[in-house]
């Protein structure tokens, strides 16, 4: 019997360590947010691995370094396969359409150098933009590798003569002109309409105005030229390292984090004029620790929520259109999930977020989870100010993450829309959103006041009646019992 | 003396004539020698009590304070603290320069000249349930008003008690100050002292433990 029992017993314990919930594989959990104290805590993962394209699945030869990617409005994915100088054309199921490797131009062939950095695909006529950046040139073609134009350095004296022109990164709009970022140049992007000629410079970053540049300002007031010339102190502003072409026809921008430039991270409108609130992106941590973060790619949604991707760290972080912080996900890793050397990311229509891993030679896809799905939906409602219909996913939100801050003020201002101004005041309390607190609070006054208007105002006026005619009271009563006390005698005499 | 109150008034009473006549309400307390320590420990604890009520109380719009740290051990040991670090560096150094005031009496004063603070943290409680930030300048400049009619009380009282002239009193409040200080550095030095030689005990201990 006790033996049986032993056994039994064994068998249990057995079971217990392999059963499947132990080996489901799931991201590594580190997904986090930031507190109202900008303090890191946990959060649920908000995006996880839907698929990884790699040579295996498309069924093609290995990649070989590759460098950008692009994805149109019907989700084609195109892959800038630089080492082996040929892009791959992918479908919406992630299956392989064509492998552009030959091109021709006027019926002879025509080869890219090695090491090409930007891809670019014209909906509306059909043509690929690949920057052949070490031949120094842009070249168009379509599909099938027919080459119409190609466009060389631009003839203007607004570029420097001296320096190369190295076309990495390049985005084009509906008028066929052409955004170009070239390596040493940091007056901003190039603007080069289709005949090649130079329109001028797009949204340079501007420096941070701090002491230090306005005492080096005084000094050069009075220098010599000489003097100038021979000073070491510059303040350059880092150029752009890659561009977001947006259907609203808004440009993002990234640059790397430093202290000379104001934003890491910008939307740019037609004049070049930076609309985004906010300028801190990325991690919060103390960066005398870890190292700035270096942006590298950037891509957006038609709700206007847009994801960086830093290379330092391999992490992506989303915002949405406020630069609220939706989510962090990725990292360096050979996991699943996690990058050794993240180039370039696209979203498509499906919210699903791609990164092309230039080592790994893979593409990851990732979708959003029922979390991620649940802050994206919220959000949007709530910067649409129809904060009413977003409680009830904010509501959900807090359910699974009761650290995330936006929820709060989101339920709160919902609550404020219903004129249930003391539940406002209890979410608002939470996170100190004083700015919230005192307006719901304002509000609640104003509505008490007219609810007991006729009981304040008559207490007020009874108050002031008592205090002026206090004299007079007192004068009018004691006549009053005078005459009564007179009219007694009279009536008795 | 134009009119004498401490006789007809309850010594409960005496500190808030005090408040408002601080001059003759000093002079007449100085002379029926009757500063009471039951009155200064109700008024202190109340006191601690209304500073405690305005921090957990008044709402996160107009409260300057991190309500996430609030421990009313901690407020009540800091303030009994200062209260008499205060007293007693002025005690010390008036009764080197001849001051003719007890301790009691030191203490009586810094009694008196908090109940304007008390007064006000009452109104600031009442005024923040319907006041809002937008309107917190309502309350900021009568606040800063009062601070400064409670050193003046605390001021004129010092001069009474002591029997000092006002060039004197303001030379033993700069000498308050270094007491204060000279105060806070032993106690610091204090306190490093007995955590060295806690730590050193610790290890002893720590050492038998692992060798024996």
């Amino acid at each position: 019997m006790k033996r049986l029992l032993g056994i039994l017993l064994g068998l249990i314990v057995l079971t217990g360590i392999v059963s499947p919930a132990y080996a489901k594989a799931s991201l590594p959990d580190q997904a986090y947010t930031y507190d109202s104290e900008n303090t890191a805590v946990p959060a649920p993962n908000s995006f996880q691995v839907k698929t990884i394209i790699s040579e295996v699945t498309l069924g093609c030869d290995v990649f070989s370094d590759p460098q950008d990617l692009f994805v149109d409005s019907e989700d084609q994915m195109y892959i800038l396969d630089s080492g082996k100088c040929r892009v791959l054309w992918i479908n919406e199921n992630y299956e392989l359409v064509k492998i552009i490797d030959t091109f021709s131009w006027n019926g002879e062939p025509l080869t890219l150098a090695k090491g090409a950095q930007g891809l670019f695909y014209q909906e509306t006529t059909g043509n690929l933009y690949i920057s052949d950046t070490n031949n120094n040139r842009i070249i168009v073609c379509d599909r099938t590798g027919e080459v119409s134009r190609i466009y060389e350095k631009p003839i203007t004296d607004l570029l420097e003569e001296g320096v190369e022109y190295k076309p990495a990164k390049i985005i084009v709009d509906n008028m066929e002109i052409m955004y170009v970022i070239s390596q040493n140049v940091n007056t901003g992007a190039l603007l080069i309409d289709s005949d090649n000629t130079f329109l001028g410079f797009y949204g340079v970053n501007s420096i941070k105005n701090t002491l230090e540049v306005q005492i080096e300002f005084m000094w050069r007031s009075i220098m010599t030229e000489e003097q100038i010339r021979q000073s070491q102190v510059s303040f350059q502003p880092t150029g752009f390292n890659n561009l977001y072409w947006t259907k609203d026809r808004f440009v993002y921008a990234v640059s790397p984090v430093s202290d000379t430039i104001e934003s890491p991270v910008v939307k740019l409108n037609a004049l070049g004029k930076n609309v985004l609130q906010g300028d801190t992106f990325g991690d919060l941590a103390d960066t005398s620790i870890t190292q700035n973060p270096i942006f590298i790619d950037i891509t957006a949604d038609d709700e206007g929520a847009f994801t960086v991707l830093d290379s330092s760290t391999g992490k992506l972080y989303q915002y949405d259109n406020s630069c609220n912080l939706l989510s962090v996900f990725g990292g360096l890793g050979s996991q699943k999930g996690l990058f050794t050397l993240p180039i370039a990311i696209e979203s498509n229509s499906k919210n699903e977020i791609l990164i092309l891993d230039s080592k790994k030679n893979t593409v990851t896809v990732m979708e959003q989870t029922y979390y991620g799905e649940m802050i994206r939906d919220a959000l949007s409602l709530y910067n649409a100010g129809r904060y009413e219909e977003a409680l009830e996913p904010w509501l959900e939100v807090l359910r699974m993450n009761a650290n995330y801050n936006t929820a709060y003020i989101g339920i709160g201002k919902a609550y404020m829309n219903m004129k249930e101004y003391e539940q406002a005041m209890y979410y608002f309390e939470l996170v100190e959103d004083t700015e919230n607190y005192a307006m719901a609070k304002s509000r609640l006054r104003g509505e008490k006041l007219q609810e007991h208007f006729a009981v304040i105002a008559g207490a007020v006026i009874l108050v002031m009646l008592i205090i002026l005619g206090y004299d007079g009271i007192k004068k009018n009563v004691a006549a009053f019992y005078q005459q009564i006390k007179q009219r007694q005698k009279g009536e008795r005499s | 003396m134009k009119r004498s109150g401490f006789q007809t008034m309850s010594p409960y009473a005496y500190p808030f004539y005090i408040m408002t006549h601080p001059k003759d309400g000093f002079q007449e307390m100085k002379m029926n020698q009757k500063s009471s320590v039951s009155v200064t420990v109700l008024i202190i604890g109340i006191y601690i009590l209304v500073e405690m009520l305005y921090r957990k109380y008044v709402p996160i719009d107009l409260n300057e304070y991190d309500r996430d740290q609030l421990s009313f051990v901690r407020l009540f040991i800091i303030m009994v603290a200062t209260f008499f670090i205060v007293t007693g560096a002025n005690w010390c150094f008036c009764t080197l320069l001849d001051g003719k005031g007890k301790f009691k009496d030191i203490c009586y004063v810094a009694a008196c000249a908090v109940l304007p603070m008390i007064l006000m943290n009452i109104l600031t409680l009442i005024a923040s349930r319907f006041l809002t930030a937008n309107e917190s300048v309502i309350l900021e400049y009568p606040a800063l008003v009062i601070k400064g009619w409670a050193l003046v009380i605390f001021f004129i009282g010092l001069s009474e008690i002591h029997d000092y002239s006002g060039k004197k009193t303001f030379l033993s409040l700069i000498l308050t100050v270094v007491g204060i200080l000279i105060i806070l550095f032993l106690g610091l030095l204090l306190v490093m002292l007995f955590q060295q030689l806690y730590q050193f005990v610790e290890l002893i201990i720590f050492d038998f433990k692992y060798k024996m």
